[in-house]
């Protein structure tokens, strides 16, 4: 039967009282706390019996049936058994607390009514979602000591703080369920306020229940098996060219962040518009039917250039559909380049703030636009190469970005594509090309295409993939956009 | 007052001697097959249960690739399950299907798919993309073995992040600390999982240039942090890998090895 511990403090130098409950299993888990400061009542007994009120009510909200009430006030206690209604008794302002303890303190045990409405574990009084992340950090060195292992948080448990505290209270460590916000305030000089988030933020932090939950390792994991067929069924991005996406695997990836170097004019941001456009397809026509967000830092988004290769994408699906065509034909004004043009969002980027900021953004622009399927960043480099001096700096603000872009990608099932610049790089004697941002930076993407000149013929070479092997293979960017390297044999185009 | 204080000893772990420790060792801290033959050779075994090994590498040497050539060899050969974190989207499940489908049939003759599915089901994977998310699930991690909980009643022997640094890469440096002490808890962390729990745990850091050769990321403080460090790196081009020992808790650092990873 779980346990509930109450307990209840006055302020010494203002007039306020405070009252905690604290739930924990059988076995000793932490379930629940909860706290809750009342203005102008100063009397120990009082607060004590509204402790047994908050009992209750943590109870409810953990959904409890029978539990175990224990209070260190005698007063109470006596008051519950002898069934009197204590010294304010005939006030009508209490009488109702009162009567919720003496009906839960007489017995035990205690059951909810069958109607009793299902409450959430969420906080009782909202907390801000500031305040309370800022709670959790100071929250986590002080009640280190004193919770049990998973409610431990980022600080070492051993601060200095916590030393002091139990040196200071040595019944602290053998009683942890005291933890009234008061008794906090008055030994770590915190606002009541604080240490009321303190205890709320605690609570919150432990919202996955593990202890509930015995079936799952990690609430929200998956497990390899179901991660296979929900790959397989993925549709990829076609690059419009065949052989390009046969390296690939299909092409872009959907949940993935894809790196795209090479040196100026080797078509990278021909293939971020081939990108943009491609993924419009719709689904009839074996595309993905989603829309494109362009984040544009150099300015080489030609919007007539997008037109034509718009134009050149519709004229080959034409080609390779022509009797789904005629069928579809109520849906021939989808296929308009305009159409196409529309279905980009384009940020201009001019300064390094603004490219943090736009990611930033991007995480409540996509929500408000789900059908968002791919990301392209033009180019990921270009502010970052110029006016920063602390280099160490960028490191850091680059790696926080690509964890960004990761997260994003993998919560709104998107593609996210990052074109990089080239710069030289002094290895083993030589001056060789490498992609720019540094070594740091390589490791922060999951695929890497990188693009290159062989004599006249345009190559993509995949670097890096953590399924599929290294491999190059030509392409071409023609006036409808990058298509497949023209061989003798005359190979067709084809887009799907 | 004192007769409230706990007695002392209530706090305190129980003392081993030497041949305990012995006795543990022989019994309980498995090698776990990489299934990479250099690597397994290289450490006498694989990655050892209770220890924190780290490879380390540039880009594109194959970190990730043994990280899931570990995860599915181990899973096949009922070894445990596997619980790999993915911090850079690069868990991939057709990848470890494709591993599993060039190992041979083991002699229960167990069907490939039906192995195929027995084992793509105990390896369970999180995406975790800042360092609270990470304090989170492990938090998580630790309850659920504490509570005993397996998956298709296979307890989880190891634990892979893939790749630690680039959680710890945004939060560190600079001239503020907390970074620093994050880092550091998350050391204690891991290392108390691996010791109660008997899990081996494999994390990847990158490499970040030095004076002259590039050296393993996150610096001096976390270098004290792995028993094992193996540092990793391909030849351009190929698919030959070499594993370097960087620092090892039993054998001579130094010595190297050669392995290919089919591709």
């Amino acid at each position: 039967m779980p346990k509930i511990n109450v307990d209840a403090a006055v302020s010494k130098s203002s007039a306020k009282g405070a009252a905690a409950a604290f739930c924990r299993s059988n076995d000793g888990l932490y379930m629940g706390a909860s706290a809750v400061v009342f203005k102008g009542i100063t009397d120990p007994a009082i607060l004590e019996t509204l402790a047994c009120r908050e009992a209750m009510a943590l109870a409810d909200d953990l959904i409890i049936n029978r539990l175990q009430v224990a209070s260190d006030c005698k007063q109470v206690i006596t008051d519950v058994k002898e069934g009197s209604l204590g010294k304010f008794g005939p006030g009508p302002a209490n009488t109702s607390c009162f009567a919720v303890s003496h009906q839960t303190k007489g017995s035990t045990e205690r059951r909810n009514p069958a109607t009793a409405r299902r409450r959430t574990l969420a906080p009782r009084l909202p907390v801000r979602a500031d305040s309370q992340a800022r709670a959790l950090r100071h929250g986590h060195a002080i009640l280190a000591g004193s919770l049990p292992p998973f409610v431990r948080g980022p600080l070492p448990p051993a601060s200095a703080v916590h030393l002091r505290r139990r040196a200071a209270a040595p019944s602290f460590s053998a009683a942890p369920s005291r933890l009234a916000p008061a008794y906090f305030g008055r030994d770590m000089k915190n606002e009541i306020q604080e240490s009321v988030d303190i205890l709320k933020a605690v609570k919150g932090a432990n919202k996955f229940k593990g202890a509930e939950e015995p079936s799952c390792v990690l609430k929200g994991a998956q497990n390899a098996w179901d991660m296979l067929s929900e790959e397989q069924s993925q549709k990829h991005i076609s690059t419009g060219s065949s052989d390009l996406n046969g390296i690939l695997g299909g092409g872009i990836h959907c949940k993935e962040v894809t790196e795209i170097g090479g040196v100026p004019g080797v078509g990278k941001t021909q293939l971020g518009i081939q990108l943009a456009i491609n993924v419009q397809i719709p689904v009839d026509y074996g595309g993905l039917g989603g829309k494109a967000v362009y984040i544009d830092t150099e300015g080489s988004f030609m919007v007539e250039r997008v037109y034509q290769i718009a134009e050149g994408c519709i004229s080959d699906i034409m080609e390779y559909f022509p009797h789904h065509h005629h069928k579809a034909s109520s849906g021939k004004g989808n296929l308009q380049p305009e159409g196409f043009l529309s279905g980009i969002y384009y940020f201009r980027i001019c300064s390094y703030t603004e490219q943090i900021a736009v990611i930033n953004y991007l995480e409540k622009f996509l929500g408000e636009h789900k059908d968002v399927r791919i990301v392209i960043i033009d180019s990921v480099t270009f502010h970052f190469r110029q006016d920063f001096d602390d280099l160490a700096l960028r490191t850091r603000v680059l790696s926080g970005l690509s964890l960004k872009l990761m997260k994003l990608s993998k919560t709104y099932n998107l593609a996210v594509v990052l074109l990089n610049q080239v710069t030289t790089k002094f290895t083993e004697g030589s001056f060789q090309l490498t992609l720019a941002l540094g070594d740091s930076w390589s490791h922060s993407c999951t695929n890497r295409l990188i693009l290159y000149w062989k004599g006249n013929e345009r190559c993509a070479y995949l670097d890096k993939s953590p399924s599929l092997p290294v491999a190059s293979t030509p392409y071409a960017v023609t006036s409808k956009g990058v298509r497949d390297a023209a061989t003798p044999n005359c190979k067709r185009v084809r887009i799907m | 007052m004192d007769q409230d204080r706990p007695p002392v000893e209530t706090g305190c772990v129980l003392w081993s001697d030497g041949m305990d420790l012995l006795q543990d060792a022989a019994e309980r801290k498995h090698f776990l097959p990489t299934g990479l033959e250099g690597i397994d050779t290289l450490l006498g075994g694989g990655l050892r249960k209770g220890q924190l090994t780290e490879l380390t590498g540039q880009s594109s040497s194959g970190k990730t690739q043994a990280c899931l050539y570990s995860a599915a060899h181990v899973a096949a050969r009922h070894m445990g399950a596997v619980l790999y974190l993915d911090t850079s989207n690069s868990f991939s499940p057709s990848r470890i299907a494709r591993i599993l489908d060039e190992l041979p049939i083991s002699f229960v003759k167990e069907p490939k798919d039906v192995r195929l599915k027995r084992v793509m089901s105990s390896i369970i994977c999180e995406s975790v993309f800042d360092i609270f998310a990470l304090f989170e699930v492990l938090n998580q991690l630790e309850v659920s073995l504490n509570n005993k909980v397996n998956i298709g009643g296979n307890k989880i022997c190891l634990l892979i992040i893939d790749s630690i640094s680039s959680l710890l890469a945004p939060i560190i440096g600079g001239k503020y600390s907390q970074g620093r002490s994050m880092m550091i808890s998350v050391a204690m962390i891991l290392k108390k999982l691996a010791d109660k729990h008997n899990l081996s745990v494999l994390v990847t850091n990158h490499m970040v240039a030095g004076n002259g050769a590039p050296k393993p990321a996150l610096g001096e403080s976390w270098k004290a942090v792995p028993h094992i460090r193996l540092m990793i790196s391909r030849d351009r081009g190929s698919n030959i890998c070499t594993a370097t020992i960087l620092k090892h808790t039993l054998l001579a650092s130094g010595r190297h090895m050669k392995f290919a990873v089919p591709g």
